[in-house]
């Protein structure tokens, strides 16, 4: 049996989303590696990677689950996965950060991810905001470039997908002391 | 010399207010020298505080000089009871820290600062400094303070990265 499980949570927003999730998971002897959860506007996500207990079993929280769900509504996807790819981070190549901006219509994270794909280069993080005073979409992007594609090229064809766009593209190398 | 085991988050010592030296004796000068070899052992790494290889005393390496990307800087320092006497402006960028894996994050810190310490043979020194070098320091005396990078985050949004290499 998977040793590792992959969970996403959706609901609408209150207090107790957290606290009742993490109950279940507790109760059930899982361990919570790794999350990332965040409020956009009315919805609150949670993306959880969670190791098994030794009694820990599918079914069980597979009902645990379906009961808060379908007591408080939350959305509940669980998705088994093996040792291997619970422990492992499979993104390679280095990392960068691209930021792009303008004016917001639809297309611009289509039209950027797209480009990013076609250049086998991954994106592991996304932050996007848009500001209704100014008109403006943003969004921040974390990539991997891998070794074929240098900076010199990625920003060459960023900065013209910008151009098409309308939109500003920029992309720089992450550069972290150790200290 | 020596490569020295380096301690990582939660070690107490990581916490603590680190002594003043008093005299720099052979095992100080000792320290030192291991202190100089592990920093320059760890790739990208340009400064080290006694504190990360256990020893809870105020004496802080460092030597931007070293790193990739070229910055004003005073070459190999070692500051042996470092203090902060000015600082000015700000400037936020990307610190991560061998005692914090896993993580790097976005800091804001003081543009300039003015440092004085004794040097490795005791005599009293004061430096100007600017930048990432600058930066750095602040990062290494935060240490003798029990102080982490994690303690000066103020969004987790747009300043915490889980550094993915």
């Amino acid at each position: 049996m998977s040793k590792h499980l992959a969970l996403s949570v959706l609901g609408k927003d209150r207090p107790g989303i957290v606290a009742s999730i993490t109950k279940d998971l507790f109760e059930a002897g899982c361990n919570i590696e790794d999350s990332s959860m965040t409020l956009l506007r009315s919805e609150f996500a949670m993306i959880l990677l969670v190791s098994l207990g030794k009694t820990t079993t599918l079914e069980g929280l597979r009902k645990k689950f379906k009961a808060l769900s379908d007591k408080t509504g939350l959305s509940v996807f669980l998705k088994p996965i093996s040792n291997k790819e619970g422990q492992t981070e499979t993104s390679q190549g280095s990392p960068h950060i691209i930021a792009v901006y303008g004016a917001d219509k639809p297309g611009i994270v289509y039209g950027v991810s797209s480009l990013l794909a076609k250049n086998r280069i991954n994106i592991t993080d996304v932050q996007t905001t848009y500001s209704a005073n100014a008109n403006t979409y943003t969004m921040l992007l974390e990539a991997r470039l891998p070794r074929a594609v240098s900076l010199a090229a990625a920003k060459k064809i960023l900065t013209a997908l910008g151009a098409r766009l309308g939109v500003t593209i920029t992309i720089q190398a992450v550069d972290t002391p150790q200290l | 010399m020596a490569i020295l085991e380096i301690c990582t988050i939660p070690a107490p010592i990581l916490k603590e207010i680190a002594r003043p030296i008093e005299t720099v004796s052979p095992d100080i000068s000792e320290l030192i020298r291991d202190m100089l070899e592990t920093m320059r052992h760890y790739t990208r790494c340009v400064g080290l505080a006694a504190p990360q290889v256990g020893k809870g005393i105020r004496l802080v390496v460092m030597d931007i000089s070293v790193y990739p990307k070229p910055h004003p800087n005073h070459g190999q320092l070692i500051l042996i009871n470092p203090v902060i006497t000015g600082r000015a402006g700000s400037r936020a960028g990307r610190e991560g820290c061998l005692s914090v894996p896993d993580f790097t994050a976005n800091v804001t810190r003081a543009e300039t600062v003015t440092v004085s310490y004794q040097d490795a043979t005791g005599a009293k020194k004061i430096i100007d400094s600017q930048g990432f070098e600058a930066v750095a320091l602040q990062h290494e005396i935060d240490h003798l303070d029990g102080m982490l990078f994690l303690d000066r985050v103020t969004s987790i949004k747009t300043d915490v990265f889980r550094r993915k290499a």
